[in-house]
């Protein structure tokens, strides 16, 4: 309100002309596109790519193209691919872009398992999709949606893991108590953290339940699997009355979530969208690793943290990258006993991919490098392991998918 | 009647031609990194240059109050859309629904986002909405949205 009062004052003072302005600008408009990726459907084309190791060193990755999602494999770290397979028959607007993506996993028996937000007709309205792959990706079975709440709301951000036991969590963001509480003449801040578990390889999925009231409603959740053969999930929160900070919760057994802990204390308020969400690695000794990015105006830019007592408390943050070089959307894995930390950077024209590594679990950090670099505006950075080594998984839209090994 | 027809022919081109010079008057622009300046450069008079995103829940609310206002009021805005050109459609049909799609519109190019960004604000990653205010003498503000 503040901030509309602030612009309606300094619009009500503004004595101004525009029209001439547009005209100035047209010859700035033209714009060519892409002569690679004209009608194709071809991965390096994609918004978007993910991808997943299975336990035999397969490299499978999915991306969209035009309502329909893909899928391929690479049996040599990723210089040749399968030829693509499309998962979906029926054509629905997959979310692909920025913090929106498909998700791919491995469960049990090597089944690839995949989950996607579909945006539906009214705005900021969608459910979450998965679809499984039993036969090493020849075909996958017929879509299915995850929320049991079928109202025309928001049900997005998905995030996905595999337990031990082959258990699959998927988690989102949930607006089926927002519109309660309106249908209820209340208000409602923010989402709601939910998730559903599969027993059953991905064949059901049990009764949706809720994590936490309040979420931020349009950045990504982290999801890993902590020492327990547990969930432990992350995203960012409302706190107070804008206050856009991280939340995180473990669980106390396979279908309850503990009560949430607070992971950063950065005070972001903004009444906004940060477009901005947290990521999330366990290790073998339980420590969480997380890496946020905040934009207040105490703490600012991409911070990290790790807590060895299920999140209830944090070690002191450290900054991550260069804030006035944009450092942002940092990735996070523990991989064979060092954890690594990636991000993007601009350097001037240039996107810059960083890398970050600690020998001893997050207690000291080696200094951060370059490991890739691209003129081009590219896709953000996820580290994947191979059993126990580490590669960057790297997109850029219309060029090319990039699998870069990090660990020996 | 071959006239007749010729007329006609010529009136029904002139019409058409007409109704889509109206239509796009005032087309959503592409924004290169280059643009912040030209279009703060090029204005002599105060106005607002409000960056917002289609996937932003607050950036319509706060649009449809904008919406409300007169049109010379709504004429001292720069509306800048962050989500990249090749959803100028979507942008386009979301524009006419909040009625500004005859504003100062403009998306950002795609291949140029990071950049574009850096070069507007080395302090601003992309949030939305993000509204600056400038005055008779080009001073930037930025406009909290706490």
């Amino acid at each position: 309100m503040k901030y509309y009062r602030t612009i309606l004052l300094s619009a009500v003072s503004i004595m101004l002309t525009a029209a001439a302005n547009a005209a100035q600008h047209q010859h700035h408009s033209k714009h060519v596109a892409d002569p690679l990726c004209k009608d194709s459907s071809e991965q390096k084309c994609a918004k978007t790519v993910s991808s997943v190791f299975d336990a035999k060193g397969r490299l499978w990755s999915t991306w969209t193209d035009k309502q329909f999602l893909y899928v391929n494999f690479s049996d040599d770290n990723g210089k040749n691919f399968s030829k693509a397979v499309r998962v979906n028959a029926i054509a629905e607007k997959i979310a692909a872009r920025n913090e929106h993506r498909p998700k791919i996993k491995i469960g049990k028996n090597r089944t690839v398992l995949l989950s996607w937000t579909t945006k539906l007709n009214k705005r900021f309205t969608g459910n979450i999709r998965f679809s499984r792959s039993t036969d090493l990706g020849v075909t996958f079975s017929q879509p299915v949606t995850v929320n049991d709440n079928h109202d025309i709301i928001s049900h997005r951000f998905d995030a996905m893991a595999v337990n031990n036991a082959g258990h699959i969590y998927i988690s989102w963001l949930d607006k089926r108590d927002q519109l309660a509480a309106k249908q209820a003449g209340k208000k409602y801040h923010g989402a709601a953290a939910y998730y559903a578990i599969s027993t059953d390889n991905g064949n059901s999925f049990k009764a949706n339940k809720k994590i936490a009231d309040h979420s931020c409603e349009c950045c990504r959740m982290a999801i890993d699997i902590d020492r327990n053969d547990l969930p432990v999930i992350s995203w960012r929160h409302i706190y107070e009355k804008n206050i856009r900070d991280h939340a995180i919760t473990s669980f106390v057994r396979q279908n309850q979530p503990a009560k949430p802990f607070r992971l950063s204390n950065d005070q972001w308020k903004i009444n906004g969208c940060p477009h901005h969400g947290p990521s999330l690695s366990i290790d073998s000794k339980n420590r969480y690793h997380a890496v946020w990015f905040n934009n207040a105006e105490k703490n600012h830019g991409v911070f990290y943290a790790h807590s060895d007592n299920n999140g209830e408390t944090f070690s002191q943050q450290i900054t991550v990258g260069n804030y006035d070089k944009r450092a942002s959307h940092a990735d996070i894995k523990v991989s064979d006993n060092k954890v690594y930390i990636t991000w993007k950077e601009q350097h001037d024209k240039d996107s810059v991919i960083y890398l970050m590594a600690s020998e001893d679990m997050g207690d000291s950090w080696e200094k951060p490098f370059i490991i890739a670099r691209s003129p081009r505006n590219t896709d953000y950075p996820f580290i994947i392991n191979k059993n126990n080594k580490a590669f960057i998984s790297w997109h850029i839209p219309g060029s090319a998918y990039r699998l870069i090994p990090i660990s020996e | 009647m071959k006239k007749l027809l010729l007329i006609t022919a010529i009136l029904i081109s002139l019409l058409s031609t007409g109704y889509n010079l109206a239509s796009t008057n005032n087309p959503i622009k592409v924004f290169h990194s280059y643009d912040y300046q030209t279009i703060v450069k090029n204005k002599t008079k105060p106005f607002v240059m409000m960056f917002w995103s289609i996937d932003c829940s607050p950036c319509l609310s706060e649009m449809r109050k904008i919406s409300t206002l007169s049109a010379n009021e709504k004429k001292k805005f720069v509306f800048i859309s962050t989500d990249g050109h090749e959803l100028k459609k979507e942008i386009g049909n979301l524009l006419h629904q909040l009625d500004l799609e005859n504003e100062n519109n403009w998306v950002f190019n795609s291949n140029d986002i990071d950049e574009i960004i850096s070069v507007i604000d080395k302090r601003w990653y992309g949030e939305t909405p993000r509204s600056y205010y400038f005055d008779k003498k080009n001073h930037r503000t930025l406009l909290k949205n706490h």
